[in-house]
């Protein structure tokens, strides 16, 4: 379902589509969560059901001028920086890293496994690129990617695994490829390969 | 060869660089159930308390409006284009000897065919029904269309039904049973003409019955018109409203999972499981069966949220269905009276 079509749907009342909604967005929107407060479940889930009461609120005013995805993130980082505020938590200056002036920096420094702390927190930093640009993606392509290349599945278990035929799974696995690149470049600046090349 | 070399080994350094990206960032981590079932909980009920539920009355009034201008445009086609036609049958004569038709409009297909194999042989399961087309089924036999905007329409024995266009029947004799989905969230809806007067829907689920001097029309779910020269009926879920020849019309209540529906499960279409979760296969389940879903706990309906339904239910009735797929899960379930209830 489009995002707007989902909206408007949201919006008149739909259940089906608001199951839909929150099967879609939650876990991503949680994710993303995760990576900007140090893996703290318990503030995640404060910032998270903060930002989706008030998507829900709105949505009858998404107009589809950007991705959904992009828009519940913009209010999460709004609603984090409440959370953070209110419970007097300091903003860490090195992530969430999407305006940092440094980050070619960071991640070129990061790729050298030199052994030497600040690199281990480089590379940690750069997993975060990576977190983040997948929760950016629909959560089909995001799944296709970590069964493939983090748990190592063959295109047949993937198949099996997203319940679709075995040419469907490539072609998956291919346009969820192209996508990690362009939303990485379009959220990172930078092209991925260079980070580990 | 050089250049598709390359572009081999430029694919594998790609994808090598690609995978140490991934793996740099590991598995993403898994989300608790009790934390998922909290926020959805919440924001749920913070969008109910602020959204607008769509007004029924006023949603069936709009649909309403419109059918009744397409109606007047009917009648006044009705006289024009046999004008038109007669003009032109009389200029096309004096012009050309074999005037073309045109294609028969495809209506939908058939899903499923239960009974001879003659019904079978002449109906195949996957093959377009087209306008003008008239469907007889005999003693135990029966048909099950797929619609245009998915819409399901089923054809129970001993019954003759005309397609007069993709969303308009006449029921010549037996019973047929629609199911056109949520109506708020609908154009317009069916129309089947009969003895009786035209039974239109706004998008519900309903069955028309016709059988010597009698009209039957049963809504499980929504509501359904009926509109001759003279009355107006209508009927609302649970309703069953019978019009009998010169005697006007009666209304008698009917639960949405009374037996009187059982004969609709066996032309039930099978459930498409690509892409579904258990929680969409469950409010199939219930919807067909006529019952409202229930979850014990916030946890089971996440349960069911997430977890995504494989393989086939091909052939079996939604209740089977449902007892076969929950048979592969860790919840429960149980059927009371109106209510599939599913627990931990």
């Amino acid at each position: 379902m489009k995002d707007r079509s989902l909206a408007a749907k949201v919006a008149a009342g739909d259940q089906v589509a608001f199951d839909a909604f929150f099967k879609e967005y939650f876990p991503r929107l949680f994710r993303f969560t995760l990576t900007r407060v140090d893996n703290n479940e318990e503030l995640a889930e404060e910032i998270v059901q903060r930002t989706m009461c008030i998507v829900v609120r709105k949505m009858g005013s998404f107009r589809g001028e950007a991705l959904l995805f992009t828009w519940l993130c913009q209010i999460c980082r709004n609603e984090t920086n409440a959370v953070f505020r209110q419970r007097k938590i300091e903003m860490r200056e090195d992530v969430p890293i999407e305006d940092h002036p440094g980050v070619q920096a960071a991640l070129e420094s990061a790729a050298a496994d030199d052994g030497r702390p600040e690199s281990a927190v480089r590379r940690e930093e750069i997993a975060n690129f990576v977190r983040v640009t997948l929760e950016h993606l629909p959560s089909k392509y995001a799944k296709a990617l970590e069964l493939k290349y983090v748990q190592g599945c063959s295109v047949k278990e993937i198949a099996a695994t997203l319940n679709v035929g075995e040419k469907a799974a490539e072609s998956i696995l291919t346009r969820s490829r192209v996508a990690f690149k362009e939303r990485f470049r379009a959220i990172w600046d930078i092209e991925p390969n260079f980070i580990v090349d | 060869m050089a250049n598709e070399s390359e572009r081999t080994e430029h694919t594998t350094s790609d994808d090598e660089s690609f995978a140490n990206l991934m793996k740099l960032a590991g598995e993403r981590p898994e989300i608790s159930l009790s934390v998922e079932s909290r926020v959805y909980h919440q924001v749920q009920q913070e969008w109910k308390r602020t959204t607008v539920e769509p007004s029924v009355e006023k949603v069936y009034e709009k649909v309403h409006r419109t059918w009744r201008r397409e109606a007047l445009r009917g009648r006044i086609l009705r006289w024009l284009v046999p004008a038109g036609i007669a003009a032109s049958a009389v200029i096309a004569m004096m012009v050309v000897s074999q005037p073309e038709l045109p294609a028969a409009q495809v209506a939908g297909t058939i899903s499923r065919v239960v009974g001879a194999d003659s019904l079978k042989s002449e109906h195949p399961e996957g093959s377009s029904v087209h306008a003008g087309e008239i469907i007889s089924t005999g003693p135990g036999e029966g048909v099950s269309l797929l619609l245009a905007r998915n819409e399901s329409l089923r054809i129970d024995e001993n019954t003759q039904l005309r397609i007069d266009a993709a969303d308009q029947f006449s029921l010549l004799g037996g019973r047929i049973y629609a199911d056109t989905g949520q109506f708020v969230y609908r154009e317009g809806g069916l129309k089947i003409e009969t003895a009786f007067g035209l039974v239109t829907d706004v998008g519900t689920q309903f069955s028309v019955a016709m059988r010597d001097d009698t009209l039957d029309v049963a809504v499980r779910e929504g509501r359904v018109d009926v509109q001759n020269d003279s009355d107006r009926y209508a009927a609302r879920m649970g309703e069953r409203l019978t019009l009998t020849a010169g005697e006007g019309g009666t209304i008698a209540v009917l639960d949405t999972h009374d037996d009187y529906w059982n004969w609709v499960a066996e032309l039930t279409p099978a459930f498409d499981m690509t892409n579904k979760s258990l929680l969409d296969f469950l409010k199939w389940a219930a919807r067909e069966t006529g019952r409202d879903l229930q979850f014990e706990s916030d946890e089971s309906r996440m349960f069911a949220m997430r977890t995504d339904v494989h393989g086939s239910v091909d052939g079996l009735t939604p209740e089977e269905a449902l007892e076969a797929i929950l048979a592969t899960t860790s919840v429960r379930y149980q059927i009371a009276d109106d209510k599939i209830v599913i627990a931990d």
